[in-house]
């Protein structure tokens, strides 16, 4: 009876402080189709023929669906919707600038609330579009005057069609993909499990307009939502891991304004979905998304969704996962920086540091994932000076949003960085930002070789400086808050607006620029920066992101690359980058470590509040007592 | 009667070689120029089954010493292309490039980029590099192969 006991004790322990290496659930055609069937029935009981969207965990677009409408359509007939950040006034708040007004295909809009869905989320936590737009406005809560940005502000900008790391075709399965207007922050994005493990998500808009919730003291009837929830019937996250039983901060984040005890309809009886007829909808197709037909999901974990454990030990453990292509090749492996320099990363290095930096992970107490007690779960990217991916990892269910947050972070680490960030800034255009920050910190900025975490470059990019404080002017590469918006960022969005235009210019055949020119699909390669030699593309190749969890790597005090963590809350992800850096450091005694504290930007005051560099957890580890892990390093 | 059809074979002879001309033409790039910056080259759009792609280049006034083609695969691979037409491995390194000994006609430089692959089996889009140095510079320009089966 004892072992009894202590064989059942052995596995709920082991069930509460782990999560499966490897899921096999995935959602099957009939299963996308019942979650077609129960959305498409809930907005034909509340009037509002929707857009709706259905991906695998990795984003592959496993259905894609538009309801009969009269609502607005592009010359091209594609139904489209409009974003701005006031839903009051759908052609946009005036002097708002950056995206706002753009008309978007409905599709693409349905599709990137249900990438956020599924990317937001994993096993341990279930996040949707509305988690995200509370956390990626000015003030955290969202009108909480005073209090900081949101914990993940910027991280709309991501997972762009023109990152090089995000697959941009649907002639295979493996992922990330690419979402056509990044991760989305208008409710009604929603993510999908079965049997407790996440498999997809489902996305929808109905409303006609692409916003956020800019008021989280009530709760909202949202069309978009609910028709959302009533396709998710059946395929709900586990209770216990709901963005609503997951705190931040003190404060409680947001699943869902409504459940689906509002629906006008009951999903049980919905008609099933070949029996609806073409007069209500159709599946629609999506260049390079999506070709019409529903498809099966992959299973997360398998090589077939691009993301699989690594068998080769490199990293000193078995459960370390890596991404792999079509034919199961690993697609990072650490390599060697590509500098040609002496000081340049070599292949072990890389190998040494990120294995340092999953070794805190799977240490570090999760802070956004339920049961308590769970160990972080992130994804690890190790970049050089070009820019170019000398590594990637990450832990098995790190949500997925954090493979391409990873890279940006550590990519905008290295380049804010470097001695050539201001020339290459100006080169692509982006000169007005020099100038403003060189006003605000001084003179020679960024071409200086300060050190500039993503914490200390994220400070900079707020629409209040210091961060929420009302009445105070904005970071040098914010927008003023009176033209600020989750779709107008500043230096963020301004780095990729072209790109973003011309993606939806293919995707769309309109002219959106004016310019009398349709352009192609945007490169794989963002920005207007200088391609380099050593990598064929920028140095920012998927954008830069401005929330923490990153620094630069040094050499003997001599700039190497950059680190990137994204995927659990922003001080862990700092103290999994940082700490990572310091311990490889020491394991290796090459040299290779953090800047040099005298460099680092926390020696800066501008305006007299001081910039930060990273912020750790107070008492982070699940088994030990140590406390200010970062101090003095 | 004879001298008719010797005409006529010319004349045929004649449109060929111009239709011949005109299908290379839109095989091949209009001529571009390198720089030491890097060039961002018009992105050319393939069937992955059988790839030929070729770019001219203009030199003006330079001599170029060695040259070179790269790529960069969609998923993470970089390779560089072998005077011997095969793809191998790159580290990024500039100083480990292999020189193709591409040879330059009136002031044009071709590089024989891809001829007659099948990449099917490759990540789409690829960003090639084609670069050549003379005494006193590296040069180079880059473009993205696409395929024209992105979505199926």
């Amino acid at each position: 009876m004892r072992k009894y006991i202590a064989l059942v004790f052995l596995i709920a322990l082991s069930l509460a402080c782990g999560r499966p290496a490897s899921a096999t659930q995935q959602l099957t055609v009939t299963e996308v189709k019942q979650i077609l069937a129960q959305a498409i029935q809930e907005a034909q009981a509340r009037g509002t023929p929707a857009a709706i969207a259905v991906v695998d965990r990795v984003g592959n677009v496993l259905a894609l669906y538009e309801m009969a409408s009269n609502n607005s359509t592009n010359a091209n007939g594609l139904r489209s919707v409009v974003i701005t950040s006031d839903p009051g006034q759908p052609t946009g708040v005036l002097g708002k600038g950056g995206l706002e007004t753009l008309s978007v295909p409905a599709r693409g809009a349905a599709l990137s609330k249900a990438i956020t869905g599924a990317y937001l989320s994993s096993n341990g936590n279930a996040f949707t579009s509305r988690t995200a737009s509370q956390i990626v406005q000015e003030h955290f809560n969202p009108k909480e005057r005073f209090a900081p940005s949101g914990p993940l502000f910027g991280v709309q900008i991501s997972q762009l069609p023109c990152s090089d790391l995000m697959s941009a075709t649907n002639t295979v399965t493996i992922g990330p993909k690419r979402s056509p207007l990044g991760l989305a922050a208008d409710p009604g994005g929603l993510p999908l499990y079965k049997s407790n493990e996440l498999v997809g998500g489902i996305g929808v808009i109905a409303d006609g307009t692409y916003s956020f919730d800019t008021n989280i003291r009530d709760y909202d009837s949202d069309n978009d939502e609910l028709i959302a929830i009533a396709g998710a019937v059946g395929f709900e996250p586990p209770t216990g891991i709901l963005g609503s039983r997951i705190t931040v901060e003190g404060k409680t984040l947001r699943y869902t304004d409504q459940s689906s005890s509002s629906l006008a309809s009951n999903p049980a009886v919905a008609t099933a979905f070949d029996q609806i007829t073409s007069t209500v909808g159709a599946l629609v197709s999506l260049s390079t998304y999506f070709d019409g037909t529903i498809q099966a999901g992959t299973a997360f974990g398998e090589a077939a969704s691009g993301y699989r454990a690594d068998t080769t030990g490199q990293y000193g453990r078995t459960n370390a996962f890596i991404l792999v292509d079509q034919t199961d090749s690993p697609r990072y492996a650490p390599k060697a920086g590509t500098e040609g320099t002496t000081t340049a990363l070599t292949a072990n290095e890389v190998t040494v540091i990120i294995k340092q930096a999953l070794n805190v992970a799977f240490s570090a107490r999760a802070q956004i994932r339920r049961p308590l007690g769970d160990y972080a779960n992130v994804t690890i990217s190790v970049v050089d000076t070009n820019g170019a991916v000398l590594g990637i990892a990450r832990s098995p269910d790190g949500p997925v949003f954090g493979t391409d947050v990873s890279l940006q972070k550590a990519r905008t680490a290295a380049f804010f960085s470097s001695t050539i960030a201001a020339d290459e800034l100006t080169t692509a255009g982006q000169s007005s930002y020099v100038t403003a920050v060189r006003a605000f910190v001084g003179s020679s900025a960024l071409s200086d070789g300060t050190a500039f975490a993503d914490r200390s470059g994220g400070n900079l990019s707020r629409p209040y400086y210091p961060d929420g404080i009302v009445g105070k002017p904005n970071g040098p590469f914010s927008k003023p808050i009176a033209s600020w918006s989750p779709f107008n960022t500043g230096l963020q969005l301004d780095l990729v607006t072209s790109n973003l235009v011309s993606h939806l210019e293919f995707l769309t055949q309109s002219d959106y620029n004016g310019d009398g020119v349709i352009n192609a699909d945007t490169d794989a390669n963002c920005t207007a920066l200088s391609v380099t030699s050593s990598t064929s593309a920028s140095r920012l190749a998927n954008g830069i992101q401005i929330f923490p969890g990153s620094v630069p790597i040094y050499r003997n005090g001599t700039l190497i690359g950059g680190i990137g963590v994204s995927g659990d809350g922003i001080d862990q992800d700092d103290m999994i980058s940082f700490l990572g850096l310091h311990n490889g450091g020491l394991e290796l005694g090459t040299g290779v470590g953090n800047a040099p504290a005298a460099i680092r930007a926390d020696n800066l005051t501008p305006q007299g509040a001081r910039l930060r560099y990273v912020n750790c957890p107070y008492k982070p580890f699940l088994n030990a007592n140590t406390q200010n892990v970062c101090a003095g390093k | 009667m004879k001298k008719a059809a010797v005409i006529r074979s010319v004349l045929l002879s004649i449109v060929l070689t111009i239709l011949v001309f005109l299908f290379l033409a839109t095989q091949a790039r209009a001529e571009e120029t390198l720089s030491p910056t890097g060039s961002k080259l018009a992105a050319v759009t393939v069937n992955p089954v059988l790839v030929t792609s070729t770019v001219s280049v203009a030199l003006g006034a330079d001599t170029p010493t060695t040259t070179h083609v790269t790529a960069h695969t969609a998923s993470g691979k970089a390779l560089q292309r072998s005077n011997l037409g095969y793809w191998v491995p790159w580290d990024g390194n500039l100083m480990s490039l292999i020189d193709n000994h591409f040879t330059a006609t009136g002031g044009t430089l071709v590089f024989k980029v891809v001829k007659d692959e099948n990449m099917s089996d490759e990540l789409f889009p690829i960003r090639v590099m084609v670069a050549y140095r003379t005494a006193v510079a590296f040069k180079y320009g880059v473009f993205e192969l696409r395929t024209t089966t992105a979505t199926k």
